[in-house]
């Protein structure tokens, strides 16, 4: 089993919770960086490198990445 | 232009003709699961060949169109490949055929927002698009499946789905998906 295992499911756990919460107009990136940053809120290490893994994900879908590292 | 430049092009010509269409594929799943890259969109249009190549020939010059018509495997329905010029994205637009399933989701569409082009359009229910993703079954497609599930939760139509598994001989896969969403949701 990946040692990450249950770190990638807490966050996957969190990130549906919030989807399931999202207002309507709410875009869906934006709750996903939500839950990052509460996901791994004693973590700068940790907050930075999910970060940089969902700005390449959303390049092809959004366009060019913002500058936000 | 950019993709969302190019898929909006696509939609607001299909809808200033009249022609029925559903967005699928990785786009229409951002709308019931959660957004992800892709280098491509899909639709699926309610018209004959002909009436699409018109339809086509109306886009900016920054489209380029493939020549020939291509059959799509699982379903054998003709599609049409469209480029954007300076990007590697790709637009696939499929003529709606005899498929049941297709045929479905088509009297079963939803309008909903697209967060990509940041506008309503139309697309498949939740259910519908779980059925096409398990039936194609890329790795991607998979993950996209689950997502849908997950986000959605109680509000899903499990029975429907198995319906349509059943006699697409992918309930096994419906039963990967649904064991690979982490306990608790």
């Amino acid at each position: 089993m990946n040692p990450y295992q249950p770190l990638i499911d807490q966050l996957y756990r969190e990130k549906v919770l919030r989807a399931r919460q999202r207002t309507p107009g709410e875009r869906m990136s934006d709750v996903l960086e939500l839950s990052e940053m509460h996901f791994a809120k004693n973590d700068p290490e940790l907050r930075r490198r999910l970060v940089i893994v969902r700005t390449m994900e959303e390049r092809g879908c959004y366009g060019p990445p913002q500058p936000r590292l | 232009m950019t993709p969302k430049e190019g898929v909006l092009a696509l939609l607001e010509t299909i809808e200033a003709a009249g022609v029925g269409y559903v967005i699928v594929g990785a786009i229409a799943s951002g709308a019931w699961g959660m957004p992800r890259s892709t280098k491509d969109a899909d639709f699926v249009v309610a018209c004959a060949g002909p009436e699409l190549d018109a339809l086509l020939r109306k886009l900016p010059p920054s489209f380029s169109i493939d020549p020939q018509a291509r059959m799509e495997l699982f379903t054998g329905t003709l599609r049409w490949i469209l480029h954007l010029e300076g990007t590697p994205f790709e637009i696939e637009v499929f003529l709606l055929g005899t498929d049941p399933h297709h045929v479905e989701i088509f009297a079963r569409k939803r309008r909903e927002r697209i967060e990509m082009i940041d506008r309503e359009a139309w697309v498949p229910t939740a259910e519908d698009l779980v059925i096409q993703k398990l039936r194609w079954a890329r790795r991607k497609d998979l993950d996209d499946a689950q997502n849908i599930l997950a986000v959605q939760g109680g509000a899903i139509d499990y029975a429907y789905i198995e319906t349509w598994c059943a006699r697409h001989g992918t309930l096994d896969r419906l039963a990967e998906v649904r064991a690979g969403i982490p306990p608790g949701l």
